[in-house]
C-alpha cells in the first residue's frame, strides 16, 4: 500500500472541510495516510504523528530520538547528513534537521506532500533523504506573501521538488517566476464546494427586492475591507439604496466598525461577526449581489458559493480572482485598491437590463456545478496522487 | 504639589516624557509610574521611577515590598485592597496589588493618567481615591476605541469619576463632554521651535517626501501608498515609524511597484528626525483619525511644508492653503491632488505657507506657553 504523508502546521479541525474531505477520500482509496503537523495529541479519524517543537525539551529527548534514528533509518540519516553536507549546512544544522523531522524519517513515506510551501523551507533535503516523492502545494500567503519576508526561501526547494500543485494559474506563473522549473510536473487543482448546499436562489440577477449585497470573509487586511466600506460610502454619496452585509470577524473589527461610523453608514452596513457556514447558504439566500474587494486572494471559496447561489458577483483582480470570476461572463472584475471602479461596477450591474443580469448569474451558478464541484477536485487529487 | 504620572507603560512617546519633564522644570515633585519593559533608557533625568512589573520573579518581589510598605504605612487601605483583590487568581492577584498599591504607598497630591485607556483598570482606584484623579484623552482612544461598545459603556462609567480631563484640542474635548461633565481642558503639546530650519523651498528631483509614523490602520499609510503610486512626477519616500513594517504594508509596496521608491525606517531617536527633516521637500501626514498630530507639528517646526488628512480637529492646526494643505482623508484621489498642487506651487509659496505655520506653532505651542497651562492644570485638580 502507498504511504503518502501529509504535512501540515496543525491536524485539520472540525470546520476544516477541505482538509478533512480530502484525507478522508484518500484513506477510502486505499492510501496509507498520516499526517505530520505541530500541535497536540488528539483523536482524529487518520494517523497523525507530531513533528517535535524546538524547545527545552530537546535536551532530554535527543539522545534517545538520535539513537532510535541510526538503528532504524541508519541509511536515511547517512543520506541526509550527505545532502546537507552538499549544500553547505553544517552538522548542527544536520542534526536540528534530523530531529526536528525525526517523526518523518522513521514513517518513512513513499510520498511526502507539503500542504503549503512555508513548511517545506528547511526540510527541503527530507524526501530525498527518504527517498520520497516531494510535493508542495502553493496556495496563498506561502507564495504571496512568504517570500517577501524571507527572499531565499525558494532556494534550495527549486532544486528538490518533485511535483508541484497550486491553487490558481496565477501562483503558478509565481511559482515559475521563483525559478522552479517548468519541467517539474505541476497541477492545477482549484478550491472546489459542495455544490448540493447552496442551491439557486429564486430569482437570480434579479434587483426587485432592493439591493442586498454580501461579503463573506475573515476580516483581515488581505480582505480589502477598508475598500469596501469607501466603496460603500461612494454608492451612498450616489444615491443608492442599498443594505451591505459583512460576515466575519477579525482583527479589522474596530477599524470596520470605526468606518462605518465615520461614513454614516450605520442605516447601510451590517457587521455581523462570525456566523456558522452552515448559516450560509441561508444568508446567500437573502442577497442579490456578492462583492470580494480582496487586495490579495488565493482563489476564494466564498465567491464560489456565492456563484453557485446564483448571486451576481463582483470582485477585484487580486491573483486568482479573475480565475474564479470571468469578467462579464459570470460577474464583473475590477481593479484591485479602487473603490471608485468597485461603486462604478456596482451601479452597472443595477443599470444592466435584467435579462443580461440572470444571464450573468446562471452562466456563472451553471460553471461552478461544472467546474468546481467537490467530486471534480476529488477526481483532480486521486489523479494527482496516482490513485 | 507632588505629581505621580501613571504612563502605563515605559519607553513612552516623546511628546509624553516631554511633558513630563516640562512639570519638573515648573518645579513640580514629579513621580513616574509604569511597567518598565526591556532596554528602557530613562528620559527623565532625575525623576523616580517606581517600576510595577505585571510578571515574573520581580513581580513578586515587588509584590512583597509593597505589601509591607502598605500594611505598615495604611494597613486598613491595605487590607481593603487585598481583599478587592480576591477576586483575581493568585497570578492576577499579584498584579492588581502591584499595581494599585503604588499610588496608595507615594500619597501625591494629583495622580495623572496618561492613556484613557488604562482607566479600564483602575476601576478601584477610582472608587477610593487618595487624592485627585486627571487623566490625558488621547486620539485614537477616544475617536476609535468606543466603536467597541464595551469600552464605550466603560468610558461612560469611568470617565465621570475622574477630577479633571486634559485633551490635545477642541474636537477631542467636544469628544468627551459626551462622556463626563467634570472640567475639560485643551493643552496642546509642546513644540520646540529651537530646530534646524529648512532654507531651500525649490524642489528636489525626484521629490523627497517623508512622513513620520506608526503602522496601523488609523495612520491612514495604505491611502498614503496608493495616491503615491499614481503620481505622475519621480518622486522618493521616507517612511520613519515607531514599529517594524507590517506584511500588508510591505506587500501593498510590492503589488504598487514601489520598492525602489520607498526608504523605510524605524526606531530613529526624535532628535535624528528634527535634524534630518529640513532635507525633504514636503512632509505628509495621512491619518484616518488623530489626536493631535506631533510628528506634523514637528515638521512645521522644522519649516517644512505640510500636507495633512483632514481628520477631526485638523482645521485647529492648519488652514487649507495659507499654512499648510489639507486633503479629504481616507482618498487616495484627493491625496494625490494635493500633492500635485504643493510641487506646482511656486518656491515662494511653499516657503510663505511654511513660515506662516511656523508663526502659528510659535504662538500655540511654544514649551514656556504649554508648560504654564499644565501648571495651572495641576492646580485646578488640586483644589477639588
Amino acid at each position: 500500500m502507498r504511504k503518502i504523508g501529509l504535512v501540515l502546521t496543525a491536524p485539520p479541525t472540525y470546520s476544516e472541510t477541505f482538509l478533512n474531505s480530502k484525507i478522508r477520500n484518500m484513506i477510502e482509496a486505499g492510501i496509507d495516510v498520516t499526517v505530520f503537523s505541530g500541535g497536540k495529541k488528539g483523536k482524529f479519524f487518520f494517523r497523525h504523528l507530531i513533528i517535535p517543537p524546538l524547545n527545552w525539551k530537546i535536551v532530554l529527548f535527543f539522545p534517545w530520538v538520535f539513537l532510535k534514528l541510526y538503528i532504524l533509518r541508519y541509511g536515511s540519516m547517512l543520506k541526509l547528513f550527505r545532502l546537507c553536507q552538499k549544500e553547505n549546512i553544517g552538522v548542527v544544522g544536520f542534526l536540528k534537521i534530523a530531529y526536528l523531522n525525526s517523526t518523518i524519517i522513521i514513517e518513512k513515506p513513499d510520498v511526502l506532500h507539503y500542504e503549503f510551501s512555508a513548511l517545506a523551507s528547511g526540510r527541503e533535503m527530507l524526501a530525498a533523504a527518504i527517498d520520497a516523492e516531494m510535493i508542495v502545494s502553493f496556495r496563498g500567503y506561502d507564495i504571496a506573501l512568504h517570500p517577501l519576508l524571507k527572499p531565499d526561501c525558494f532556494k534550495l526547494m527549486v532544486r528538490y521538488t518533485d511535483k508541484i500543485h497550486s491553487i490558481s494559474n496565477f501562483y503558478i506563473r509565481r511559482v515559475h517566476q521563483y525559478g522552479f522549473s517548468d519541467e517539474i510536473p505541476t497541477y492545477l487543482i482549484t478550491p472546489a464546494v459542495n455544490t448540493a448546499l447552496f442551491p439557486i436562489i429564486s430569482n437570480p440577477g434579479n434587483l426587485d427586492s432592493g439591493i442586498k449585497i454580501i461579503t463573506i470573509g475573515r476580516l483581515i487586511w488581505q480582505k480589502g475591507n477598508q475598500y469596501a466600506l469607501r466603496t460603500a460610502s461612494l454608492l451612498k454619496e450616489r444615491g443608492l439604496k442599498f443594505i451591505w452585509h459583512f460576515v466575519g470577524e477579525g482583527q479589522e473589527m474596530e477599524m470596520m466598525r470605526f468606518m462605518v461610523k465615520c461614513y454614516h453608514l450605520e442605516k447601510y452596513i451590517v457587521l455581523h461577526g462570525r456566523v456558522p457556514h452552515e448559516k450560509m447558504p441561508e444568508l446567500l439566500a437573502h442577497c442579490n449581489i456578492y462583492v470580494q474587494s480582496s487586495v490579495q486572494e488565493g482563489f476564494c471559496n466564498a465567491v464560489l458559493e456565492a456563484q453557485c447561489a446564483g448571486l451576481l458577483t463582483i470582485v477585484t483582480d487580486a491573483e486568482g480572482l479573475p480565475e474564479n470570476v470571468l469578467h462579464r461572463i459570470t460577474g464583473l472584475v475590477v481593479p484591485r485598491r479602487n473603490p471608485s471602479a468597485m461603486a462604478d461596477a456596482v451601479m452597472e450591474l443595477v443599470a444592466m437590463d435584467e435579462n443580461m443580469r440572470i444571464q450573468m448569474a446562471q452562466t456563472a451558478a451553471a460553471r461552478v456545478r461544472q467546474e468546481f464541484d467537490l467530486a471534480n477536485q476529488k477526481e483532480a487529487f486521486n489523479k494527482f496522487y496516482g490513485i | 504639589m507632588k505629581i505621580l504620572f501613571d504612563v502605563s507603560a515605559l519607553p513612552v512617546p516623546g511628546f509624553i516624557s516631554r511633558s513630563i519633564r516640562e512639570m519638573y522644570d515648573a518645579g513640580m515633585e514629579v513621580m513616574v509610574t509604569g511597567q518598565v519593559k526591556k532596554g528602557f533608557k530613562s528620559p527623565f533625568g532625575k525623576i523616580p521611577i517606581y517600576n510595577r512589573p505585571i510578571a515574573g520573579w520581580k513581580a513578586s518581589l515587588f509584590f512583597c515590598y509593597r505589601v509591607m510598605c502598605l500594611w505598615l504605612s495604611q494597613p486598613a487601605r491595605a487590607r481593603h485592597l487585598w481583599r478587592w483583590t480576591n477576586r483575581f487568581n493568585f497570578k492576577d492577584r499579584i498584579k492588581e496589588f502591584n499595581r494599585l498599591s503604588i499610588y496608595y504607598i507615594l500619597r501625591p497630591d494629583v495622580i495623572h493618567i496618561q492613556w484613557t485607556k488604562a482607566l479600564m483598570k483602575l476601576e478601584y482606584l477610582l472608587e477610593n481615591k487618595p487624592c485627585p484623579i486627571t487623566v490625558s484623552v488621547r486620539g485614537t482612544q477616544m475617536f476609535v476605541s468606543p466603536v467597541d461598545p464595551v469600552i464605550d459603556q466603560k468610558y461612560r462609567q469611568l470617565l465621570p469619576l475622574v477630577d479633571r480631563v486634559h485633551v490635545v484640542s477642541e474636537a477631542l474635548a467636544r469628544e468627551v463632554s459626551a462622556y463626563t461633565p467634570q472640567p475639560v481642558m485643551v493643552i496642546n503639546p509642546s513644540v520646540s521651535p529651537e530646530v534646524p530650519k529648512k532654507k531651500n523651498y525649490k524642489t528636489q528631483t525626484p521629490v523627497q517626501l517623508i512622513t513620520v509614523t506608526r503602522f496601523h490602520w488609523v495612520k491612514g499609510i495604505n491611502v498614503l501608498l496608493d495616491a503615491l503610486s499614481v503620481l505622475e512626477f519621480p518622486w522618493h519616500l521616507t517612511l520613519i515609524s515607531s514599529n517594524p513594517v507590517p506584511i500588508e504594508y510591505i506587500y501593498q509596496i510590492h503589488d504598487l511597484q514601489l520598492i525602489d521608491r520607498i526608504t523605510i525606517k524605524h526606531n530613529i531617536p526624535n532628535e535624528t528626525i528634527c535634524e534630518i527633516l529640513p532635507d525633504y521637500d514636503l512632509f505628509i501626514f495621512p491619518g484616518i483619525s488623530e489626536g493631535r498630530g506631533n510628528a506634523m507639528l514637528e515638521a512645521m517646526a522644522a519649516g517644512l511644508p505640510v500636507i495633512c488628512s483632514g481628520f477631526q480637529g485638523s482645521s485647529e492646526l492648519i488652514q487649507h492653503g495659507s499654512d499648510g494643505w489639507i486633503f479629504q482623508k481616507d482618498n487616495s484621489h484627493s491625496l494625490k491632488m494635493a500633492i500635485d498642487q504643493v510641487i506646482r506651487e511656486t518656491d515662494s509659496q511653499r516657503a510663505n505657507a511654511a513660515a506662516c505655520a511656523l508663526t502659528n506653532l510659535r504662538n500655540k505651542y511654544a514649551p514656556e506657553i504649554i508648560s504654564k497651562q499644565w501648571v495651572e492644570f495641576f492646580r485646578e485638580a488640586n483644589l477639588v
